[in-house]
């Protein structure tokens, strides 16, 4: 009966021109959504090559500069050597390096940049990290495989699950079946189990072809990606299973799977995100700029003073001989080190709440299996706002001791040597990944996967009985 | 007969438990998101009127200053909330509410809000827009997807046709008592819209409300159509869901998705970087204001002292130090306007292509007109970018030409009576007027039009075949 059930049903499918068509699309849908991945991973890749060579080509000026003046040849580019020509104009690159994954998972990745110039000069509170873009296309979102699992997987699941038992029930053939020596819910289990495979099938085949096509090598965090696509396609199985199993008819299936549909992928993560934002409101940006612009205004009135507080909080940086070429720099540099402590407890507060924004997301995202899937998908491609946010911080350090290290030579008043470049401090890109995050999102989904499915079968049992 | 058609499926609806469901959620949803838009437009506009009347101060309180120093010490041009931003806040999220206007260089707008939230906020946010976008359309679904079936399956229908009533009356009363109810909601919702604009802005014009709740019910129109006729040509109750709900997906959320990837295929922005490294290495081809001994520099000094027949520079009758800055500034300018109309180009060529793609969907004429007229589109940000860039320079020529006339070469210590900055006028930024933005939104509207007639036609079609 068992091998008869899976030819009946296999049969049914290979039949169903619906079924071979929407494959078909789907494996298309995939391979675009590929396309457009690797149309943007391209486009960041060239462009940080592009922004890496032209970094290095400022920096060999400097040394080219170093090197003339450490074998006592005249130099054109001395000025160059100056730790405020270093620090400020040909600065340093600071970047995220460009993950062949972000192809299958755009996340934030068409928001933020990539790399960025550190420069001693910028105000750590003012750090542009948003990248030129169309804001019609990031509202709109793009088309990536992350949309078509976590969208359109449940959707197929649906069309092709909703009416597995309420067909043959509305139809008179669950009467004939059960006359049969057949465990109806065995058969209805069967049943998922073959269109769960059949699925599985396409959506590997789908999935290894966009691999293929969009060249990805393999690696644990693809695996990972494989992993929460079957379980969260699971996860809908045993959604669909469980309303067959309590539903009447199919039309009313249709409409409590589709109404679930809509409140777990769109309204729950709208509404937790909008709650976010309402309860953990991070600081307005217009008023940190108000209290930059007084903050600057007002030590800009007490310059001198500025220095001589300055000095006195940092005597190591004391100096008195020679002359002071860098006098402007050094009350430049006064007054913004101390305009950041000054502001430091509101900056904070940015991080602060978008911390508990993000805490408090995390909380609720249990609520959405959609949430669970997309945040994992996104976090294991690398292109998590958590990911994107790290950067950030790492960028605002690194430019912390950026500064720092022209900061001695500036009092000083000397100009930098060969040895000084090979000290000079460089951007490690310290992306990592949230894997104690992952492993509880795809632990939720087995465990609600199981507990929808042990529920139907329960349910299936009664259902049976009367 | 249509109206009593009409009559009788619109007492159906008044009863039916899951309409009155609907209603009552979303006018829950309604409340909620306006409540929420109100108190952030509120913090919103007390803190930009707070911030813009410091700046003034703060721009106004240098007292007697050096012109040039006042040029860069610059000032901030803030964009005006739009009340009907309550609405539909567009592309606000990503897209900056203030411009650095200073010497020697154009910004970008600052303050992205998009960049202080968790990556949930490309999910969506519950905000007017999002219920008239996403939530009617699928109310409208929910509600006609069984218009005709149910007739269908109940065998209704062979009894209403021998009556004499004929397919056209039958689909326009079912049409008609489908889509009043809608009418009467968006309705209410846009009068409470109204009430909350009001209380925010008395002197919002009336016809771009009016104009929005046009656009939305014509949109429902083509809703309705499509989704009485899908009913009228599918076999069951089923299937119509299913196909209604495809269709949504595919309109709402798979085509704006594709549009924007293909468009941004197509005609891509360039990287921050790279703009900022192409704006800088062609300000290097011409006069730094800073820079008197590049060749660019001699060149214009040459040129002033044979067209002012002098010898030298300190017999020109102002001060060359203060010309050279100003001309500096107009070649900046140029570099600037040259590259920001490339960008601009960029953006009018991936307009043309989201118009194009229109056709597609009628969502996206809907979602660019609905944008436009509260004035939160990417257009109407590019008008304020552009005005911002207009009063920089009519800044810096005001204080470059004090400067010039009352100060000889190498004056740097001239300073300026504080009347001077005065004389800058405080930014203001006007929106497009009601005739600019219907005339900019053209072929939206003509798209639109092409859809409504397109899904009467549908209708008609599926008439002649039920």
């Amino acid at each position: 009966m068992f091998i008869q059930n899976i030819k009946h049903e296999v049969r049914l499918l290979s039949r169903s021109y619906w079924f071979l068509a929407l494959s078909v699309i789907f494996i298309l849908l995939c391979l675009y959504a590929g396309h457009n991945g690797t149309m943007l991973y391209d486009f960041r890749s060239a462009e940080l090559e592009k922004a890496k060579t032209d970094q290095n080509a400022f920096y060999k000026q400097v040394v080219d500069a170093a090197k003339a003046v450490e074998n006592g040849d005249e130099t054109d580019n001395f000025y160059r050597l100056s730790p405020m020509n270093m620090s400020i104009f040909t600065g340093t690159l600071a970047y995220r390096s460009t993950d062949p994954l972000s192809a299958l998972a755009i996340g934030q990745s068409d928001l933020y940049t990539h790399q960025i110039k550190i420069s001693a000069r910028g105000d750590l509170a003012t750090l542009t990290f948003t990248e030129m873009s169309n804001p019609v296309q990031l509202l709109f979102g793009n088309f990536d495989l992350v949309f078509v699992l976590t969208y359109l997987i449940p959707l197929i699941i649906i069309a092709f699950t909703y009416n597995l038992q309420s067909q043959e029930l509305e139809s008179g053939r669950l009467k004939l079946l059960a006359s049969n020596p057949i465990d109806p819910k065995v058969w209805l289990f069967q049943r998922y189990s073959i269109r769960f495979l059949s699925l599985c099938f396409i959506l590997s085949l789908a999935m290894i072809l966009t691999l293929l096509f969009v060249n990805i090598p393999l690696s644990v965090r693809l695996g990972g990606m494989f992993l929460f696509t079957f379980m969260y396609m699971c996860f809908w199985f045993a959604v669909s299973f469980i309303v067959n199993v309590f539903g009447t008819s199919s039309g009313k299936n249709a409409v409590i799977l589709l109404s679930i549909w809509i409140i777990l992928v769109l309204i729950i993560p709208a509404s937790i995100n909008q709650t976010a934002n309402a309860i953990y409101p991070t600081p307005s940006r217009v008023i940190l700029l108000n209290e930059i612009r007084q903050t600057k205004q007002d030590l800009s009135k007490e310059q001198d003073k500025v220095l001589a507080e300055y000095l006195r909080n940092h005597p190591e940086l004391v100096r008195n001989e020679g002359e002071n070429r860098f006098a402007y720099w050094q009350g430049f540099f006064a007054s913004q080190d101390m305009m950041e402590e000054s502001l430091n407890p509101l900056t904070q507060q940015f991080d602060e709440q978008l911390e508990e924004q993000m805490s408090w997301v995390n909380t609720w995202r249990f609520f959405s299996p959609a949430i669970l899937f997309q945040s994992s998908f996104t976090e294991l491609a690398g292109t998590s706002a958590r990911q994107y946010n790290e950067f950030k911080t790492n960028v605002k350090d690194f430019t912390k001791s950026w500064r720092s290290y022209f900061m001695p030579m500036v009092f000083d008043n000397r100009m930098l040597t060969f040895d000084d470049l090979e000290t000079l401090p460089s951007f490690e890109d310290a992306s990592t990944f949230d894997r104690k995050s992952a492993i509880i999102n795809m632990l939720t989904l087995t465990g609600l996967f199981i507990l929808l499915l042990l529920l139907g079968f329960r349910k299936q049992r009664i259902h049976f009985q009367l | 007969m249509i109206f009593y058609i009409a009559k009788k499926e619109m007492k159906e609806i008044g009863r039916s438990r899951p309409f009155l469901w609907m209603v009552v959620i979303l006018f829950a949803m309604s409340c909620t998101s306006f409540f929420i838009s109100h108190s952030h437009f509120i913090d919103k506009e007390e803190q930009r009127e707070l911030v813009h009347t410091n700046e003034r101060q703060r721009w106004l309180g240098q007292g007697s200053k050096n012109p040039h120093s006042s040029a860069h010490y610059g000032t901030y041009a803030f964009k005006p909330n739009f009340a009907l931003s309550l609405v539909d806040p567009g592309v606000e999220k990503f897209t900056g509410v203030s411009v650095f206007l200073e010497a020697h260089a154009r910004n970008e707008a600052e303050q992205v809000a998009a960049a202080d939230q968790t990556g949930l906020s490309r999910f969506g946010d519950i905000t007017p827009d999002f219920i008239l976008l996403f939530i009617i359309p699928l109310i409208i679904i929910v509600l006609t997807h069984q218009a005709i079936t149910r007739e269908k399956q109940e065998n209704t229908l062979r009894l209403v046709k021998m009556q004499g009533v004929s397919n056209f009356q039958f689909i326009a009363g079912k049409w008609l008592g489908n889509y009043l109810p809608i009418v009467f909601l968006t309705t209410i919702l846009f009068l409470i819209g109204t009430f909350v604009i009001a209380a925010v802005d008395r002197t919002f014009e009336w016809q771009f409300i009016l104009t929005l709740n046009a656009v939305y019910l014509v949109y429902y129109a083509i809703l309705t159509s499509i989704s009485i006729s899908v009913s009228a040509l599918s076999k069951n109750s089923g299937i119509s869901l299913v196909s209604l709900l495809s269709i949504w997906i595919l309109s709402c959320l798979a085509i704006p998705k594709i549009a924007s990837s293909y468009t941004n295929s197509v005609y891509p922005y360039p990287s921050r970087q790279e703009f900022q490294t192409a704006v800088s290495e062609d300000k290097k081809q011409g006069i730094d204001g800073h820079d008197p001994w590049s060749q660019a520099s001699q060149k214009l000094a040459e040129e002033t002292m044979q067209t002012y027949q002098v010898s030298s520079l300190e017999d020109l009758p102002f001060n060359f130090d203060a010309f050279r800055m100003q001309k500096g500034e107009e070649h900046e300018a140029q570099v600037y306007f040259r590259h920001y109309e490339n960008l601009k180009s960029v953006y009018k060529q991936q307009t043309g292509v989201y118009r194009k793609l229109a056709i597609l969907s009628p969502f996206l004429p809907v979602r660019f007109l609905s944008m436009s007229l509260a004035h939160t589109d990417y257009s109407t940000h590019w008008n304020f970018t552009d005005a911002a860039e207009r009063h920089r320079l009519e800044m810096q020529k005001v204080l470059n030409t004090n400067f010039a006339e009352n100060s000889k070469l190498g004056d740097w210590g001239y300073k300026a009576d504080a009347a001077l900055l005065s004389e800058i006028p405080e930014f203001e930024f006007k929106s497009p007027d009601f005739s600019e933005t219907i005339q900019s939104n053209r072929s939206n509207i003509f798209i639109l039009a092409l859809w409504s007639l397109a899904s009467l036609g549908f209708l008609f079609i599926a008439s002649n075949r039920l």
